[in-house]
């Protein structure tokens, strides 16, 4: 299946919602979600919804950041869905640091086949099509780093957690720190993922993300030839997970297995040809 | 001298003789490259991907090149020692090799030499692109490579008449080879040059005499839907709009560069000659492919409209030439995800993501001031250009 007008849809969206952001740069308000460092502003749900409407031309349903609910009927195991962030790091963005995305990607029955990551302040854009995954006219394909060799990017998740979890996290934060050239956070997990598939950082994790965060960022990661694996959260759109190359990823998810943070799996590996 | 059946897995031919490898049987190596050696000094092993050229080259053992001199045509049939694909191919089957010639396209020149790493003869790039020679040294870290400029045009098919004589029939014009002097020593009609004199004088002039203004004969040649290259600088419209652009680099070379100004006249009167020159065959879709590497920041297209405007004035053929690339409409072609992105992207979004500009800067502001009215006018060319036809 070649995708060419779902990859057309998904461009569609992106020029929508960074339309959006161009014209109400300066002019939206800002409010908290589910705590106090979990934030989203009125472009959020501009831009979410003027994605939406374009998507909504194909058959498949569209779950984004803003508009989803628990109890939306959405079955990622079996379905083909649109999966969008209007805004990805959005706290970056109010406070002018240059991470920031507008993403959207499919998930095909937890397979993702194509993803539209652009990056505003950096003026990229990255995007999948066919087999091959680009940074504005150029090809990525990732290349083969050590662990110890590797600068990683980590991404927790905005809303509460439990104590004794984030100890735990922050443990694996110091182990993967320490074992590595150094792990970022950049704020927004689908930046650090697509700079894994730019060949910038060797690997990003994340933990108790959401799968609007990165599924546009792991096609084009996957398509870099960078391995993927994840496991699903304690809700549908919950997700932890490690991009990396094959051996920095790989290390990263037994250092969360032997530290019982989680028990990743790797999904469908693809070349970079 | 010691002869022996030449097999994929056996020796080329003569023991004794040497070889010139060529990867890449395409337009400058199975058309150019054999006719700046005399006929039997050297056997020729062909190296490309196709399978089906490579199967061919082996069953008739050899091809015809045309070569168009004076205006009139020449013929000569090369012999081929062998044709290997480039999985086949390994450096040990040739007993003699003097040099490796690679003619692959910029973007495959990687992928084509990196089983070459025993190869100890020079490697010569003739790609349109120095860059190529830090990307093959990458894969080739410990190989003598070079960096060389088929100053040429050459077709990758002939006319209908000599390609029924034999289909592996192919056009070529009498050009010259610029190589690096580092690579001296092999025995041919090749111009042996200091690098430096190759990349300032020969490549500036082939970059912005000869590429920028071939490749937008045929963008606009494309959106006419002519095939030929000859048949685009028939249209008057285009041809007044490529001697534009044509001027327009020759003004902008003279003021930049220390290059003898009659060096450059000379070289941008024999490039408008050679555009328009009916006996070639230059294929339009064979210019026009990868638009996205022609639009290259730095390069034939993006980077002569800045040097332009650095030397204070606004190309205004370059730029139509620009956006006759970035509309280039090709289903089949590798860069085709920008055929759907100037459909969807505003020329905004166009010009800074994908061509690469900073948002602010002059050829962006130009460009997209001018954007619209660019391809309108392009438009009515075609238009005027089908209701000639009819």
């Amino acid at each position: 299946m070649n995708r060419i007008k779902e990859f057309q849809l998904g461009l569609l969206a992106i020029n929508a919602g960074i339309g959006v952001m161009n014209k109400m740069k300066g002019d939206y308000s800002v409010h908290t979600k589910e705590s106090f460092r979990d934030i989203v502003t009125s472009m959020d749900e501009e831009i979410e919804r003027t994605m939406k409407e374009v998507l909504l031309a194909s058959p498949y349903k569209v779950m984004g950041e803003e508009s989803y609910k628990d109890t939306d009927k959405i079955d990622l195991e079996k379905e083909t869905v649109w999966v969008i962030d209007p805004i990805d790091g959005t706290t970056n963005m109010v406070s002018g640091v240059p991470f920031y995305s507008i993403s959207v990607g499919m998930a095909d029955k937890m397979t993702f086949p194509l993803g539209v990551v652009i990056v505003p302040p950096q003026q990229e854009l990255y995007y999948t099509f066919l087999n091959d995954s680009f940074l504005n006219s150029k090809k990525l394909c990732v290349k083969s780093a050590d662990l110890k060799e590797s600068l990683v990017s980590a991404a927790f998740s905005g809303s509460k957690t439990d104590k004794k979890r984030r100890a735990m996290e922050f443990e694996l934060f110091g182990l993967i720190n320490d074992s590595t050239r150094g792990v970022l956070r950049t704020g927004s997990a689908s930046v650090n993922i697509c700079y894994v598939a730019a060949g910038r950082l060797q690997a990003a994790y994340g933990l108790n993300n959401r799968i609007w965060d990165v599924a546009g960022a792991f096609a084009i990661a996957q398509k870099a030839g960078a391995d993927i694996y994840l496991e699903r959260g304690q809700d549908q759109s919950r997700i932890n997970y490690v991009a990396g190359t094959p051996d920095a990823a790989k290390k990263i998810t037994d250092l969360m297995k032997e530290n019982k943070i989680a028990d990743l799996k790797l999904i469908k590996k693809e070349e970079c040809k | 001298m010691a002869v022996r059946r030449n097999t994929l897995k056996g020796k080329p031919m003569a023991e004794n003789n040497e070889q010139i490898v060529i990867v890449g049987a395409g337009a400058i190596g199975r058309g150019f490259l054999p006719w700046l050696f005399k006929p039997g000094r050297y056997e020729f092993i062909f190296v490309d991907k196709n399978k089906k050229l490579v199967c061919e080259l082996n069953r008739a053992r050899g091809y015809t090149t045309c070569r168009i001199k004076n205006g009139m045509p020449e013929k000569r049939k090369i012999p081929v020692s062998r044709a290997y694909t480039n999985e086949e191919f390994n450096i040990d089957i040739c007993k003699n090799p003097v040099a490796v010639f690679v003619g692959v396209g910029p973007r495959n020149s990687k992928e084509a030499t990196k089983n070459l790493g025993k190869v100890k003869c020079p490697i010569i790039l003739c790609e349109n692109d120095p860059a190529t020679v830090a990307d093959v040294k990458q894969v080739l870290p410990e190989a003598k490579v070079y960096f060389a400029i088929p100053d040429v045009i050459t077709s990758n098919t002939a006319s209908k008449a000599d390609l029924a004589i034999d289909p592996l029939t192919i056009n070529t014009e009498d050009g010259v080879l610029h190589v690096d002097e580092r690579a001296a020593g092999i025995e041919g009609d090749i111009s042996f040059c200091p690098e430096e004199e190759l990349i300032n004088k020969h490549w500036t002039a082939k970059l912005f005499l000869h590429n920028t203004p071939h490749c937008i004969a045929a963008y606009l040649g494309a959106l006419i839907g002519v095939k030929y290259v000859h048949e685009a600088m028939q249209c008057g419209q285009i041809n007044e709009i490529v001697n534009g652009a044509m001027n327009e680099m020759l003004t902008a070379l003279k003021l930049k560069w220390v290059i003898p100004h009659d060096f450059l006249e000379w070289y941008a009167g024999k490039e408008i000659r050679r555009f328009s020159n009916t006996l070639l065959f230059d294929p339009v879709s064979r210019v026009s492919r990868e638009p996205l590497r022609k639009l290259n920041v730095e390069g034939r297209l993006i980077g002569a409209a800045q040097i332009c405007l650095a030397q204070g004035f606004v190309p205004n053929n370059i730029l139509k030439g620009i956006v006759s690339a970035i509309i280039f409409d090709n289903e089949e072609d590798a860069d085709r995800p920008l055929l759907y992105m100037q459909k969807i992207f505003h020329p905004s979004i166009l010009l800074t993501y994908i061509i690469g500009l900073r948002k602010g800067e002059v050829l962006e502001i130009v460009l997209e001031e001018q954007f619209a009215s660019i391809v309108e006018s392009l438009e009515k060319l075609v238009a005027e250009s089908k209701k000639a036809e009819t």
